[in-house]
């Protein structure tokens, strides 16, 4: 094998086929003979360039200016649409990054071509081309379609929400007003008072959510499982059938379900009525509510999750080496010893990455309170927009989807992204398996 | 006189074991049979109930769920077909793209692949639903408005994010195998698919069983995406029934819930399986 | 750089207008419409000329005009009937409609931009209105209408927005909606004629003024009546509560509802009217009325007779048929003869429910009591300013509110119509469209405010009126009472407006 060349040395010594490919993408495969490479290159080119005539250079032009035409609805004057700009010019500097990795490529591969042409060997045709694509590059090739659909449908998104964070989209300036680049999201945020005390209260309650919550399906679930694998049950596959049948049924019946089940004329009221009890305001928009609601999110959260890790902590009870708990009990440790020298601390280090996952799943749970609590607003004088009960992902889904003030949403959740990373990145950085993932192999 | 009270002690902790057993099960359950209870209500109203029980019982609301849309407003069966059509195929699109993401990530060391392993990681961590405006815009460019395949695509592209499930289980095959086949003369291309696949049934039915559940229980996107009526899954749906016919959402939840749960007892193994990839192997 | 544009357009405008002036509109003639008050009088601007250019009478040839209905007038039926008249009166002008079946609080302006909007629109003017602002709904040319002098000027004020001086109207009203009192013949007290018809009108007392029906619910809780409670509302609910603030002086937004910075519910002698919610919650004691789903429970406790009478929109009136048929214990056609709807009784100056003798309140009307206020709203059609047929939408509106259909969505659904003709007719037979069209025509409902900023006023409320419903229950759990006295009352009503005032103007 030849040393490799630095990039642009290896360039300037590279044959005209190369220099041509600087050019024009594709051209010099073409000239190498390699027909469909060289037209695949083409073709791409063609689109790209076809595409920014179109409409790709008014899309980028207009991801800075985000409109510079206001629509006249009532006189029919046409106008622009700041959302849909900037979502469209972001789009195009997506597809110029695009056309830079493909042109570079392209370059490279010339280069390549030039290199085997050098050294003697065959040029790579149509079928070379395959061959490589399905074992030397298989990563490439099979990676290229998860990429993509992820870059479009999931980071363009993501993306986008940051700088919506930069601009003064929301309130009273959308669609038909433009929108303009600005920091105005974050100086309200910084000098509203509202905004910031609802933030502490909130952020305050989730993370006491997210770790009771996390704790106590963890517990829950292993306690189902080592119920489940005591050595005196009989029929344990009978009794696992209802945590499955919990776990089966979609997320958003059960919720739905508990919140009827919990309502003012629901059955719990029906009979603390009839037992001559006073009815509970369990999920109604009174102050005494706040509590029971959170205690009703976490059970409901717990009869929705702790199936799953009871049966995943039920596959890892069986891995554990079985000669382990004899030699214990030869040793003559109890029960309890050994669940706490054998199993809690080979559980623990099995479900570390799990667990950082279930954190972060809870802190960003949605669906609880939506569905729980839908359409209520409690505690009014104390939340800005909010419920007393709700997570930061709920107070964003108000802020931003139910009274648009998408700028402010966006930076609140900049803010919240920022620091769920921050605490899973550095857990999870330390934990064993990161740390066992690299010396893997 | 010990042995006795070893017995004692057995037959006290079998007591209070099987005492608890009985409580899980209980609370696991009793919420089911409520809704069982309450699709065959006769009036359909929930406040005609005497605490759990509906005042009278008819099978009409079952009926009512496929014969009867209320003038379209409830179309059923619509919605259980393309709720069908919609985890269908984007499971099975899904499934691909995230055995493949799995699959090179655990078997592959190349450039980029930190960075690809970094950003999964971070975007698992933004609150989804804040992309939504953009998706929305998006898929308004696309014209998939009110198309079951703009939910597909988004489904099934977004399926790669989670593959570190995927990448814990191939991370547990034995390593010999892959490199006897290389000896072999086996292409990457052929080790995927003549020596991994087969070796991943378990794997690959979690994740086609995990895949073809969420379009089953997810309401935000496809409320996002599809106005028509017609075009809605049976989440949207159910999840838009007024309190008036809390009978219909019950009978609907039981109907869609009862497949899924019977396809959960048949593969209950590999769920464990499955789960249990995504923990560190010891 | 936007004040350039905006510079720009006003001068485009401008150029626009004198232009359209020039080209002088083809169909100025019907302008002298008669009508006693016409809002309009006289010339029109330029601005509006042009904006009504689009409006030139010709039907889009081969349009679908989509259209979207409320759930109940769809699960009802009448929607199905509707369109399949005006596609069989249309058949032969190459128009048709289709009703649209989606969400019916779709969101025009995220789904009109990009063409998923509906053409034609029906729902209540406040949430109609709210579009009004950015355009997205279109004024329409109301003085060319064959309703336009059917309909008496408070209801087209629902629709009604300013600009440049001059008033658009961004809809066309179709019925009335306010808090009616509904009550089942078969569940009233045997002796009701000897006992509680101290007037001898033949109308029960206990419909005549809430002091009586105060004393009658606490007879109910006694037991021994066929109902088990009298009166039952959900008393958190803005829309019929604000009514008890509004008899005593209150209102929602100074200036006829259009001055967003006059907030008003704590003026006047609201008090009184949040004293006596606060005393109803308490006699009620049932914390059912607190969920906001309580409005689908009426439907059946009236039918179950669980209580006597509740107060709900006319709109809902076959949701209490059904009901009652589905018992079993009536026919359709007895339940309609079972099931009544009457005005609201009327609220004692006192503003204590209590504090008068229930009979004095009847025979002493006028000077113990006063007639109570309720908020109210007009639901009509609004056309999408994103339609492609503007035309053929007008046409569909004209013929949805002509004076047969108007007469047959009351037949179909029991709404009360905004068109006097039509509601001349049916209050021959049915007496709720009268009162209604007279309580309009008095003043005494007061319409929702057409601007965007009422959208602001429901969560503090809600909240306001959750605080005062669940005081009563306070001290039997041990907490401490927030609504004592009087002050602790006007205090919270000014902390709600407060609240009204920062949420209007936060963030704008």
């Amino acid at each position: 094998m030849t040393k490799k060349k630095p990039f642009f040395k290896e360039l300037s010594g590279s044959p005209w086929q190369v220099k041509l490919s600087c050019a024009v993408m594709g051209l010099g495969q073409l000239c190498y003979g390699q027909i469909v490479k060289g037209l695949f290159y083409l073709g791409s080119l063609a689109v790209v360039v076809l595409y920014f005539v179109k409409r790709g250079f008014t899309d980028f032009i207009g991801f800075f200016t985000l409109g510079t035409q206001e629509e006249n609805l009532w006189l029919g004057i046409k106008g622009d649409n700041s959302l849909t700009m900037l979502i469209l010019g972001l789009f195009s500097i997506f597809i110029l990054i695009f056309t830079a990795v493909l042109y570079v490529s392209n370059v490279k591969d010339a280069m390549f071509t030039a290199r085997q042409k050098a050294e003697g060997k065959k040029v790579h045709m149509l079928r070379d081309t395959l061959a490589t694509a399905a074992d030397d590059k298989f990563h490439v090739t099979a990676l290229t379609f998860p990429i993509l659909g992820v870059t479009i449908f999931s980071v363009l998104p993501i993306v986008f929400m940051i700088l919506i964070a930069f601009t003064d989209l929301g309130g009273s300036v959308v669609y038909p007003k433009l929108a303009n680049w600005s920091f105005s999201a974050w100086s309200k945020i910084l000098s509203l008072g509202q905004i910031g005390g609802t933030f502490a209260k909130i952020l305050g309650w989730n993370v006491l959510w997210a770790v009771l919550s996390t704790v106590l399906n963890f517990v829950l679930g292993l306690g189902m499982a080592l119920l489940l694998n005591k050595r005196n049950v009989k029929g344990s596959k009978f009794w696992r059938a209802f945590p499955v049948l919990a776990y089966a049924i979609p997320g958003f019946i059960t919720m739905v379900g508990f919140k009827f089940m919990f309502s003012q004329s629901g059955p719990i009221n029906y009979y603390l009525d009839a037992a001559g009890k006073m009815r509970i305001f369990f999920l109604t928009n009174d102050a005494s509510a706040k509590w029971w609601a959170r205690g009703i999110g976490l059970f409901v959260n717990a009869w929705i999750s702790t199936p799953s890790i009871m049966l995943m902590t039920t596959g890892l009870l069986s891995n554990i080496n079985t000669d382990l708990y004899e030699a214990a009990d030869l040793d003559g440790a109890s029960a309890f010893t050994q669940f706490r020298k054998i199993t809690l601390p080979y559980i623990i280090f099995a479900t570390t990455p799990v667990l950082i996952g279930q954190f972060v799943g809870n802190f960003n749970n949605f669906g609880i309170f939506f569905f729980l609590r839908g359409g209520v607003i409690s505690n009014y004088a104390d939340y800005f927009l909010a419920s007393d009960t709700d997570l930061l992902i709920n107070w964003l889904y108000k802020l931003s989807v139910d009274n648009n003030y998408y700028s402010i949403g966006a930076a609140i959740s900049l803010v919240i992204f920022l620091i769920t990373a921050a605490v899973s990145l550095s857990v999870y950085v330390r934990s064993a398996a990161f740390k066992e993932e690299d010396t893997y192999q | 006189m010990r042995r006795k009270k070893l017995t004692l002690r057995r037959a006290s902790d079998h007591f209070f074991t099987y005492l608890a057993l009985i409580v899980m099960s209980a609370v696991f359950l009793f919420p089911c049979l409520w809704l069982i209870l309450a699709s065959l209500s006769k009036t359909g109203s929930l406040y005609d109930f005497k605490g759990f029980f509906p005042q009278a019982f008819s099978f009409q609301t079952f009926i009512d769920l496929f014969s009867d849309d209320v003038n379209g407003l409830y179309p059923y069966k619509t919605w259980f077909f393309n709720t069908l059509y919609v985890s269908s195929v984007s499971c099975i699109l899904g499934t691909i793209l995230v055995l493949l993401t799995g699959y090179v990530m655990s078997r592959f060391r190349f450039k980029g692949r930190d960075t690809i392993k970094k950003t999964t990681l971070i975007l698992g961590m933004f609150p989804g639903f804040m992309g939504m405006t953009a998706v929305y815009i998006i898929m308004t460019q696309l014209g998939l408005i009110n198309r079951l395949e703009s939910l597909i695509f988004l489904y099934a592209a977004t399926t790669p994010v989670g593959y570190m499930v995927q990448k814990g289980y191939f991370d547990s095959i034995p390593n010999t195998i892959f490199e006897a086949a290389r000896l072999d003369g086996a292409t990457n291309l052929e080790i995927f698919t003549k020596i991994t696949l087969p070796l991943s049934k378990p794997m690959i039915v979690y994740t086609v069983l995990t895949q073809f559940a969420w379009p089953w229980s997810d309401v935000l996107l496809p409320k996002l995406l599809l106005k028509e009526r017609d075009t809605w899954t049976v989440a949207v749906g159910l999840f838009n029934l007024p309190e008036t016919h809390f009978a219909r959402f019950a009978a609907g939840s039981v109907f869609i819930a009862i497949p899924i749960v019977i396809l959960y007892f048949c593969l209950v193994k590999y769920i464990v399986n499955g789960l249990t990839a995504g923990s560190v192997k010891g | 750089m936007k004040k350039l544009m905006i510079i720009a357009l006003c001068a485009a405008l401008i150029f626009g207008a004198i232009s359209g002036c020039a080209k002088e509109p083809d169909k100025q003639g019907t302008d002298a419409q008669p009508g006693g008050d016409t809002p309009v009088a006289g010339e029109h601007t330029a601005l509006y000329d042009q904006v009504m250019s689009r409006f030139n009478g010709q039907l889009e040839t081969g349009a679908v005009i989509k259209v979207l209905e409320n759930d109940t007038a769809v699960e009802l039926g009448y929607v199905d009937h509707l369109i399949a008249a005006f596609n069989e009166k249309y058949k032969d002008q190459g128009i048709s409609a289709e009703r649209m079946n989606v969400d019916q609080y779709s969101d025009l302006a995220t789904d009109g931009p990009y063409g998923y909007g509906p053409d034609v629109w029906y729902q209540a003017n406040d949430i109609l209105m709210k579009y009004a602002d950015n355009q997205h709904l279109l004024p329409l040319p109301i003085l060319d209408m064959e309703c336009y002098s059917k309909i008496p000027q408070s209801a087209w004020n629902a629709y009604a927005k300013d600009l440049n001086g001059e008033t658009f109207y961004c809809g066309v009203p179709l019925n009335v909606q306010s808090g009616m009192l509904y009550y089942i013949e078969s569940s009233l007290p045997e002796n009701w004629k000897t006992d509680w018809d101290v007037n001898s009108n033949d109308i029960p007392d206990f419909f005549e003024t809430y002091t009586a029906l105060y004393a009658y619910s606490e007879l109910c809780k006694q037991g021994g009546q066929p109902t088990q409670y009298g009166y039952l509302d959900e008393t958190v609910d803005t829309y019929f509560m604000s009514g008890y603030l509004m008899t005593f002086g209150a209102y929602i937004f100074g200036d006829n509802g259009r001055d967003a910075s006059d907030i008003g519910l704590n003026k006047g002698d609201a008090v009184k009217g949040a004293r006596m919610i606060r005393q109803w919650a308490g006699e009620m004691n049932n914390t059912e009325v607190l969920d906001t789903a309580f409005s689908s429970a009426a439907y059946q406790y009236l039918a179950d007779r669980v209580m006597l009478c509740t107060v709900t929109t006319p709109d809902v009136y076959r949701m209490f048929i059904r009901s009652m048929v589905y018992t079993g214990n009536w026919t359709k056609e007895e339940a309609e003869a079972d099931l009544k709807v009457i005005t609201v009784p009327r609220l004692p100056v006192s503003g204590d429910l209590s504090a008068d003798k229930w009979e004095d309140t009847v025979t002493n009307m006028d000077t113990l009591t006063t007639e109570t206020y309720m908020m109210g709203g007009i639901n009509g059609y609004g056309i999408s300013a994103y339609t492609e047929c503007p035309n053929a939408s007008l046409a569909f509106v004209e013929f949805a509110t002509s004076y047969e259909e108007s007469v047959e969505r009351n037949k179909y659904l029991g709404v009360a119509p905004a068109r006097s003709d039509a509601a001349e007719t049916i209050a021959a037979t049915d007496p709720v469209v009268g009162i209604l069209f007279d309580r309009l025509d008095r003043g005494v409902i007061n319409i929702m405010p057409a601007i965007t900023e009422i959208g602001q006023i429901w969560t503090p409320a809600g909240s306001f009126l959750v605080d005062i419903s669940t005081d009563p229950y306070r001290e039997a759990r041990g907490e401490e009472l927030m609504f004592a006295t009087d002050a602790d009352i006007q205090e919270g009503l000014d902390r709600l407006v407060g609240q009204i005032h920062d949420a209007i103007q936060t963030l704008s």
